[in-house]
């Protein structure tokens, strides 16, 4: 791991503290050797520090690793590193990845910035816009940002257990587009569609994030590539089936065109942006995708509950 | 199929070539300096309002400043000569105004403290073998993009939570029980911590351990001259011969660095000069004929020069390592002008990493990471053709 030259500052301490409770339960002895890049020697037998002489008794030439190995990898330094490991840092599971969040407060350390500014203006804008829009609208705005939340879950997903993103990003990007057309077609060939139409469809989306929960939970890495591509499809059919039947209820001139559309990227935008940066960081995987249950949850309450008041 | 003028084709080739041509400037990529590289000052500021409301533990009053009206103080340890108002903070982020008086805010309390071996420094002429009891406390005065150390030379002291409480007396104690026969500043910018330096250097002179400076010699000649009184060597980074790559690079100077190497030499400090070169901001042939004429002629051809490989760090972290082959030929490139110690630096098992005789080029000391297997000198002298080499050598 990404190691320091000579001193170890307190988010990179996180970061090796974390691999460490991670790997601690499954070995019985950790070694942690310091440097530009941090080894991780961990094994149920005795390790013994000084490298170079264990090489040197089973007859392999140290001429170089001994020099780096002393100039480096002295007595104080090794202790100062297995020292400072926090043993309260939390571990770093698949649903779970403590390091990315320790990764991003290292990247704005780094750059001796913060996102707080940005969050803060990016909720007050919300906030606003939220208040102007009308039930539909927010249906959509809920939709968009579950939709690409659902697509940054999946994506994290997909790297974690399968490790190659680069090879799919494109038919997982894909699929979350290719349901849109004939949802949209479905959604138009609905008959003077009600309210009860969004409520079901809320219903469905709700019903396929549970399911991606209880499927990751259940088994992991043992879910087919097709199950993700599957459920993309399911989720970005559901939110083309919405988006008709949301302007048919505005009533479908111009000017609830755009503001339909504008509600459902303006939710696209926000979900992506709180998935990929807030619930999957600080939350872990399963969290965010509970998040976005309860994002939708709120549409869904707001739809019914309009309902009964209309009657 | 729809069918297009040859006037709509001319306007909407007229189009599509007028936004892409001027990127055609950039092509091929081409030259090694990025435009980045020569347009920018990325220079400190003095943070206003920054200080604590109260003299700190390791708080101590600055060493040389001086007291203007309005109980403003200028500091006057480094060229960037901060003035502060009443509650400022300087470029290093170590110095402090409080009341009108100027104060060192990491004072006895470094943040980093390792017994290396003197090679890491690197010295290579200076006492081969023996151990350097390192230490740092936070601070520079100077923001370079691909420092090594900036989780801590670009923090201020209250931010690095890990630190140990070393007064003078107590470093030169943990020295001697480290067996280490040298103290280094080192790691972020001992300049910054210039009050806390010299009075170790000074007790450690009386106790006869040898004081090391590893710096980017960003100082004023007053107080380098102070420092010159109980020193026995130093590192000095010159980070480019270009004072624009200097303020893009490193947000400093040339010229001051240039007047210390000087002075220095002029106070007879054995020096080292170290080059690291940056893929994009220091790897141009012509910029390093340029150093080594300015060496040869204004210090001469015996200090040591070390021109070390870069490896993605801090800002630049997206840039490649420097090519071998290019240190190689900047080491080449130094001896044919007549530089007669150049050596290359974060290569491994690299002749560049070897002392060979300027006279009879054989081998005098060979080195393999920080362990030496050869030792041809007697004394300070080529064991084989009694040439004295310079630098300060153990004794035969």
């Amino acid at each position: 791991m990404q190691g320091y030259d000579n001193y170890l500052a307190e988010a990179q301490r996180q970061k090796l503290s974390s691999l460490y409770n991670t790997v601690s339960p499954y070995f019985k002895n950790i070694l942690l050797l310091p440097g530009q890049k941090v080894f991780f020697i961990c094994s149920d037998q005795h390790l013994s520090v000084d490298i170079p002489a264990a090489l040197e008794q089973k007859n392999i030439s140290t001429a170089y690793i001994s020099g780096f190995f002393y100039g480096n990898l002295t007595p104080e330094r090794i202790e100062y590193l297995n020292r400072r490991i926090d043993p309260s840092t939390p571990v770093n599971i698949d649903t779970s990845p403590h390091l990315m969040r320790l990764m991003f407060s290292q990247w704005f350390a780094k750059f001796q910035t913060s996102p707080l500014v940005f969050f803060l203006v990016l909720v007050v804008l919300a906030i606003l816009y939220l208040r102007r829009v009308s039930k539909e609208e927010y249906v959509l705005f809920s939709t968009g940002c579950l939709a690409m939340g659902c697509e940054i879950l999946v994506i994290f997903a997909f790297q974690i257990y399968f490790g190659y993103i680069y090879l799919q990003i494109g038919i997982i990007i894909t699929v979350f587009l290719a349901g849109l057309l004939p949802g949209a077609w479905l959604g138009n060939k609905l008959n003077q569609p009600g309210r009860q139409v969004l409520i079901l469809t809320d219903g469905i989306l709700i019903c396929l994030l549970a399911l991606f929960m209880l499927a990751i939970v259940s088994f992991a890495d043992r879910l087919a590539v097709s199950f993700y591509l599957l459920f993309g499809f399911a989720v970005s059919l559901a939110c083309g089936f919405q988006f008709p039947v949301a302007l048919y209820l505005k009533g479908a001139d111009n000017a609830a065109a755009a503001r339909t559309f504008s509600a459902d990227l303006i939710g696209a935008a926000c979900g992506t942006l709180f998935t990929s940066v807030v619930l999957i960081p600080y939350a872990g995987i399963l969290w965010a995708a509970a998040a976005l249950i309860g994002l939708k949850l709120t549409s869904l309450i707001l739809m019914g509950t309009s309902r009964w008041n209309e009657d | 199929m729809i069918k297009i003028t040859r006037r709509r084709f001319l306007y909407c080739s007229a189009a599509f070539l007028g936004t892409t041509l001027p990127n055609l400037t950039q092509w091929p990529p081409a030259g090694t300096t990025f435009h980045a590289a020569v347009t920018k000052d990325i220079g400190g500021r003095v943070l206003k309002g920054d200080a604590p409301k109260k003299v700190g533990k390791w708080s101590h009053e600055g060493f040389l400043y001086k007291k203007l009206e309005d109980q403003k103080v200028i500091c006057e340890i480094c060229p960037n000569l901060c003035l502060l108002a009443p509650g400022d903070r300087s470029v290093c982020r170590s110095k402090v105004n409080l009341d009108g008086k100027l104060y060192s805010l990491a004072y006895g309390n470094p943040c980093s403290v390792n017994t290396d071996p003197i090679e890491k420094k690197p010295l290579f002429h200076f006492k081969p073998r023996i151990k350097a009891f390192s230490l740092a406390t936070t601070g520079c005065n100077f923001r370079c993009l691909n420092c090594q150390n900036w989780e801590i030379s670009q923090a201020k002291p209250h931010e690095v939570p890990y630190t140990y409480e070393l007064y003078p007396e107590n470093v030169i104690k943990a020295a001697q029980k480290s067996r280490a026969e040298s103290i280094a500043y080192t790691y972020s910018e001992p300049i910054t911590f210039f009050e806390y330096m010299i009075d170790i250097a000074r007790l450690a002179r009386q106790a006869e351990i040898f004081n090391i400076w590893v710096s980017n010699g960003y100082i004023n000649p007053k107080p380098l001259l102070a420092l010159c009184e109980v020193l026995d060597a130093a590192t000095i980074n010159l980070k480019a011969f270009d004072d624009d790559i200097y303020r893009a690079l490193n947000g400093g100077r040339l010229q001051p660095v240039l007047d210390t190497l000087q002075a220095l030499h002029a106070q007879r400090i054995h020096f080292e000069i170290i080059n690291l070169v940056v893929p994009g901001y220091t790897d141009d042939d012509e910029m390093v004929k340029r150093m080594c004429g300015w060496i040869l002629e204004k210090i001469g051809p015996d200090y040591p020069l070390h021109f070390l490989r870069f490896f993605p760090r801090y800002k630049l972290d997206r840039l490649p390592p420097t090519p071998v082959s290019k240190l190689s030929r900047y080491r080449e490139l130094a001896m044919q002008q007549g530089i007669h110690y150049a050596y290359v630096g974060n290569v491994a098992r690299h002749s560049g990493n070897n002392t060979y005789c300027h006279r009879c080029k054989k081998l005098l000391i060979e080195r393999r990471g920080y362990f030496i297997p050869t030792y041809n000198l007697k004394g300070s002298h080529c064991r084989f053709c009694d040439t004295q080499i310079p630098g300060v050598w153990n004794k035969a």
